[in-house]
């Protein structure tokens, strides 16, 4: 299957079993894998309105399975069912687009989904004016002054709010699997990582608190809901094997049903000794009981589910996550830039910017055959997000089939071919 | 060789470090 056995060496490691000091008692951390009794297993003996089976409950990821979770756009709702017929059983979408697209939460009748609605709370980070209009209509997104995480005053009461209000509107507009308030902080020991810590923690007991867990009798949307711990952190921030098990143990603490991870300038075009290091990262968050979920990594969300850790990926735009950072993209007159939309090619493991000459030449040497659009062309329009969907859904389940050592090697060996495609 | 092949590897060799080793490449903190 593999074209070279030189790039599978060490393939074959085997993961520690080192214990983290402040885990949770109820856990077994020891237990591999394989025989530790998944998350879900709640949700096999819950009972359903109508009789539904465990498994159309059992949405979200759980530790020893990953998922693909497609992050859907505006306008992209019409995907759903796409994607489903794929396999995906969860779905992500940005909570403060419900405002002006409130269909991206909608579920298909005959299936039951799995739903995230990203907070999105590192867009408080932005200054006022640069923050969407929908955004600022949220409870928590009208700060006339953007949040520092190491500077910015909060009350008792103003922290309670920021850390419980994104929850109760995540819930209140149909998500099953709940993120904790979050923003891009430092490393353990500052301030600004103090509080993403409180942030997360009061948030989590709020949910267990109001029993969210479980949804109210004859509920629209009957999957049992999760709430995950959000780390949003730079990459340069997990550079330290110190501070990377630091915040490893910090979050996995916190009890929460998996952590969510957003690492800025992580994704393809990082240096290797980054990515070493974020690997290092994922590694330890891994020991841990809980599903953990990569946001935003870019095409390296392949190699991460190949390695049996979720990952969720923007559909042909929000690949991946970045710091806020001020609104510079204009064009030359002087107005903001639309959307970048990305037409990704499966066969040479890169996205192109939709309208670019370098999308154009990579479809005309490497036809693709999603079947959405001309093979020798990139695809344009609603096509866009189409090819996007069917090409990350097929290739997410490729990454996901067998065991971790042929996963690895399906990548680097698509990698391979990628290479001499691309000439 | 092909750009993502290298970040691939990388990140599987990130992977592989134990919890109490540091990645390849990485200096021992003291």
């Amino acid at each position: 299957m593999f074209p070279s056995g030189k790039v599978c060496a060490g393939l074959g490691r085997k993961r520690s079993t080192f214990r983290i000091g402040l885990a949770p008692a109820e856990h077994d951390w020891a237990a591999p894998n394989s025989v530790r009794p998944p998350l879900g297993g709640r949700f096999e003996t819950m009972k359903t309105v109508d009789g539904a089976s465990g498994d159309d409950l059992d949405l979200h990821p759980r530790a020893d399975r990953a998922m693909c979770l497609p992050r859907l756009g505006y306008g992209q709702q019409g995907l759903v069912q796409l994607l489903v017929a794929r396999g995906v059983r969860t779905t992500v979408a940005p909570l403060y687009y419900m405002g002006h697209n409130p269909e991206l939460s909608l579920v298909p009748i005959r299936h039951r989904m799995g739903s995230v609605l990203d907070p999105c709370t590192q867009i408080r980070q932005k200054p006022w004016v640069e923050r969407a209009e929908s955004f600022r209509a949220l409870p928590f997104g009208n700060d006339p002054e953007p949040y520092h995480p190491d500077r910015s005053r909060l009350t008792d009461q103003q922290l309670l709010a920021l850390a419980t209000s994104p929850i109760d509107a995540e819930r209140g507009r149909g998500g099953t699997l709940l993120l904790t308030t979050f923003h891009v902080a430092g490393a353990i020991g500052t301030r600004g990582r103090d509080v993403e810590l409180l942030l997360a923690e009061t948030g989590i007991k709020h949910f267990r608190q109001q029993k969210m867990a479980e949804p109210p009798p004859m509920a629209a949307v009957d999957v049992p809901r999760v709430i995950y711990a959000t780390v949003a952190v730079r990459m340069s921030d997990l550079m330290s094997p110190t501070a990377r098990l630091r915040l490893v143990d910090a979050y996995l603490a916190l009890g929460a049903d998996g952590v969510w991870v957003k690492i800025s300038g992580f994704h393809e075009k990082a240096a290797p000794a980054g990515i070493r290091a974020v690997g290092a990262f994922f590694a330890a968050l891994r020991e841990g009981p809980v599903p953990i979920v990569s946001c935003g990594a870019g095409q390296l969300h392949l190699a991460l589910l190949a390695d049996e850790i979720s990952a969720s990926i923007g559909v042909a735009e929000s690949e991946r996550f970045v710091v806020p950072a001020t609104w510079k993209k204009k064009a030359k007159d002087g107005k903001r830039k639309g959307r970048t939309r990305m037409a990704y090619h499966p066969r040479l493991h890169c996205s192109f910017r939709v309208g670019s000459e370098n999308a154009r030449k990579a479809f005309r040497q490497a036809p693709c055959d999603c079947g959405a659009h001309a093979a020798t062309k990139p695809p344009t329009g609603l096509l866009v997000a189409e090819h996007a969907a069917i090409l990350r859904a097929d290739q997410a389940r490729d990454a996901l089939g067998g065991d971790t050592e042929e996963r690895r090697e399906w990548v680097l060996g698509s990698a391979v071919k990628a290479s001499l495609d691309s000439g | 060789m092909h750009t993502s092949i290298a970040k691939y590897q990388a990140l599987f060799e990130g992977l592989d470090v134990l919890s109490d080793d540091i990645a390849p490449g990485e200096q021992a903190e003291l």
